[in-house]
């Protein structure tokens, strides 16, 4: 029983990290959703996880960009503990046959090596960025020293490089696997604005390039 | 320099198509070999990761499921006082594999892949072939094995002596069954050809299942005389001077039959059922499998014990053993009687002479039961005894050949011992027993061979406690299984009495006899939770089958 209000409480910290998540990458999410309480989540999807209700697989999501409504990402919850290669290629046979091409896989424990593979190999036509359901527990970008991240678009970014005279590989740079770039599901090439507090100037703005 | 990174990249390449390929797949030994040389060993741990997260034992050479996943991480031997790690244990389906695919594992070349072309490499490390762990052929999971994760790696090297041996025995007993599967078949074809016929659920008409009948009948005659035949033959090696293969003989020959007693049984209940409903054979395939779970080594060696009746004899002894052998003969003729009322076809003048025996072998039973009630409770009270100071001694499977092997431990002597237990057990209980007795009483029906059958529980977990905990009030889990005993016992012997009725037995003349055989049998029964809930359908199959045991 307490396994189960555990278990459910956990499920909606997880897809509310996850909605917002996508919300702020600039997919369409409804305020709603985003705004779920626990005992509307227990409505809506059970609060028996031990019964399979809900099942990890009835919380999958599928939104797609604001702007470009071609664009869509889908969220995968896996039932398994450890994800294994074959697991992946049914997730993303799912993503091909619905032509997508971003996908997010919330796995319990951890993928296996050869799995972990398959992602790196994959890249070049699908992107499947995995999560680990500890990390999405809570969202890190809420946390108070985390400064606010914006990510430019291609002619922002042309933008500042014009207005600083800097070539690309002169701007400070964030890895790829940062957390931050991660929760934005950054790609290699991308610049992010960021806006610190300072308390001498106020606000404080630098810009890191993704590597 | 590019031309080195593009074989480079092959080679790896080349690495995690085998990782994909054998981490689906379960291939031969011979087959194996090729891939196990593009590999380094941290490719082999993915392998078995990569299996382990399907539900494949990690073991490559190994098709069997992984069933039931111990959640646990630890597992504490109170007998080594050790803590092993399962987390790699898990991943495997007996230690047989483990030991496998470590020893597999050990011989993965650590040289780089890409590295493996050089002379150096093929005169050194490469030149070394694979090789497999003698007894790879994985032994299917019987009844005989240790429950798997029971045991981990490093035992003592006196278990794994044990367990070697145990192994031995294993693969001779295959090809005992083998031998016997193979005389079975020349004659079997006209009982097998019946049942597949009634497994394709083509019902025939009545009068070809006439002939059937006196087909199987004839049939399962020959099966028992060549019981017989065999029966003889291991007595006749036992008389001999006895060395120790001819002992492991015999004690195959026992579990063979054993084996075929159930055999045996599994052939009529088929027949007695396939007349009714084809359906219902697999039914009862379940229930015979439910028997099996039940059969533990102790079990046979209790059967055994029954059987044979050729040891040196004190004068006690002596008297126990017509007792038994008076069952035995109780036992063999009525399990005759029951398949003759199974079969109802023919043989009513074979039934009447049975009968006959029947009524005399009671009559022995009933003076003789009279007469020595006291001392063969005592002694079959002692011969448990023995057994089980015997076990610790021995692994289980050698009961009576290190009896017989080793003068060390005197009968004798043991027996002194035995009583000098009972003895200090009873001044223990001395207090406490009427507490206990009414306790017992109350829970349980106020009847006398009840309540003496609960002190005679008692004493005996209490003899099984005391090596590990001196004199204490019996252990929860000791006397969980005292309970299941006791549920299983009364369901048992309720049912034995409806059945008997049935069979217009006198019952109460035989009940005694029948109650203290089969109250020895449940003890030697491995009892778990599980194992004990039959439905009351079940029940009569299974009361017919330990009569047929």
């Amino acid at each position: 029983m307490a396994d189960d209000e555990q278990e459910t409480y956990k499920l909606w910290r997880i897809r509310k990290t996850i909605l917002q998540m996508c919300h702020d990458r600039n997919y369409l999410v409804t305020s709603e959703e985003l705004e779920q309480t626990l005992d509307q989540f227990k409505q809506t999807y059970g609060d028996r996880p031990s019964q399979g209700e809900p099942s990890r697989s009835r919380l999958t999501v599928l939104v797609s960009h604001n702007v470009d409504p071609g664009d869509q990402l889908y969220v995968f919850f896996c039932e398994e503990k450890k994800v294994g290669q074959k697991n992946l290629e049914n997730y993303v046979r799912k993503m091909e046959e619905q032509s997508i091409s971003r996908g997010i896989i919330v796995v319990q424990e951890g993928l296996t090596p050869s799995a972990k593979k398959l992602i790196e190999s994959l890249k070049q036509t699908t992107t499947v960025e995995p999560f680990i359901e500890a990390e999405l527990m809570i969202n890190i970008t809420n946390h108070f020293l985390v400064p606010q991240h914006v990510l430019l678009t291609t002619e922002e970014k042309k933008e500042l490089l014009v207005r600083y005279k800097l070539k690309e590989n002169q701007l400070p740079r964030i890895r790829q696997d940062d957390p931050i770039a991660r929760y934005f599901g950054l790609k290699r090439g991308q610049v992010v604005r960021i806006i610190r507090i300072s308390e001498t100037a106020g606000r404080y703005v630098t810009y890191r390039l993704v590597c | 320099m590019d031309k080195k990174i593009q074989e480079k990249k092959k080679f790896l390449d080349a690495a995690d198509k085998t990782v994909i390929k054998l981490s689906q797949e379960t291939l031969p030994e011979k087959e194996i070999v090729p891939f196990l040389k593009q590999i380094e060993p941290y490719h082999y741990e993915e392998i078995v990761e990569e299996r382990f997260v399907s539900k494949l034992c990690g073991y490559l050479c190994c098709p069997h499921e992984l069933i039931n996943i111990p959640t646990k991480k630890y597992q504490i031997s109170t007998k080594l006082n050790k803590v092993y790690d399962l987390t790699d244990r898990k991943r495997y389906c007996s230690n047989e594999c483990y030991k496998s695919s470590k020893y597999l594992e050990a011989q993965i070349s650590n040289v780089p892949v890409w590295l493996r072309q050089t002379a150096d490499f093929l005169k050194g490390d490469g030149a070394n072939e694979i090789k497999f762990w003698p007894s790879t052929k994985v032994p299917k999971p019987k009844k005989l094995e240790p429950k798997p994760l029971q045991k981990t790696t490093n035992h003592v090297a006196s278990e794994q002596i044990d367990k070697n041996l145990v192994v031995e025995i294993e693969s001779e007993l295959k090809q005992m069954e083998k031998d016997w599967t193979e005389k079975f078949k020349i004659q079997e074809p006209s009982t097998e050809s019946p049942e597949s016929q009634y497994e394709s659920k083509t019902l025939e008409v009545e009068k070809c299942n006439a002939l059937n009948e006196t087909q199987i009948d004839s049939d399962l005659k020959e099966r028992s005389e060549q019981l017989k035949k065999k029966f003889i033959e291991s007595i006749d090696i036992h008389k001999k001077p006895t060395d120790f293969t001819n002992l492991k003989k015999i004690f195959l020959f026992k579990i063979k039959k054993v084996d075929e007693c159930i055999e045996l049984g599994e052939g009529a209940q088929v027949f007695q059922i396939s007349e009714k409903n084809v359906t219902q054979l697999y039914f009862i395939e379940f229930i015979i499998q439910r028997i099996k779970e039940l059969i533990t080594n102790r079990t046979k060696s209790y059967l055994k014990q029954t059987e044979p009746s050729d040891r040196p004899s004190v004068n006690q002894e002596r008297e126990r053993e017509e007792h038994l052998e008076a069952c035995d003969k109780l036992v063999a003729a009525k399990t005759a009687f029951f398949s003759d009322i199974d079969y109802t076809s023919q043989a009513s003048g074979f039934n009447k002479t049975n009968s006959d025996q029947n009524d005399n072998g009671e009559e022995e039973m009933l003076e003789k039961l009279r007469g020595f009630e006291d001392i063969i409770k005592d002694n079959s009270k002692d011969a448990e005894n023995t057994k089980e100071i015997l076990k610790q001694a021995e692994p289980a499977p050698d009961g009576l050949g290190s009896e017989a092997k080793k003068p060390l431990p005197d009968y004798a002597k043991l027996k002194e011992e035995a009583v000098k237990q009972q003895l200090r057990i009873r001044e223990f209980f001395g207090a406490k027993s009427t507490t206990k007795k009414l306790e017992k009483a109350s829970v349980v029906d106020e009847n006398d061979t009840n309540s003496e059958y609960n002190q005679n529980l008692i004493f005996k977990i209490k003899e099984t406690d005391e090596e590990i905990v001196r004199v204490l009030p019996t252990v929860d889990s000791k006397s969980q299984t005292q309970i299941r005993r006791k549920i299983f016992y009364d369901k048992l012997v309720k049912y034995l009495e409806q059945i008997l009725k049935f069979s217009e037995f006198n019952y109460t003349v035989i009940s005694n006899s029948l109650k203290n055989h089969v109250k020895n049998f449940v003890y030697s029964l491995k009892l778990t939770s599980e194992n004990i809930i039959f439905s009351t359908s079940e029940w009569p199959i299974v009361c017919l089958f330990i009569l047929k045991l």
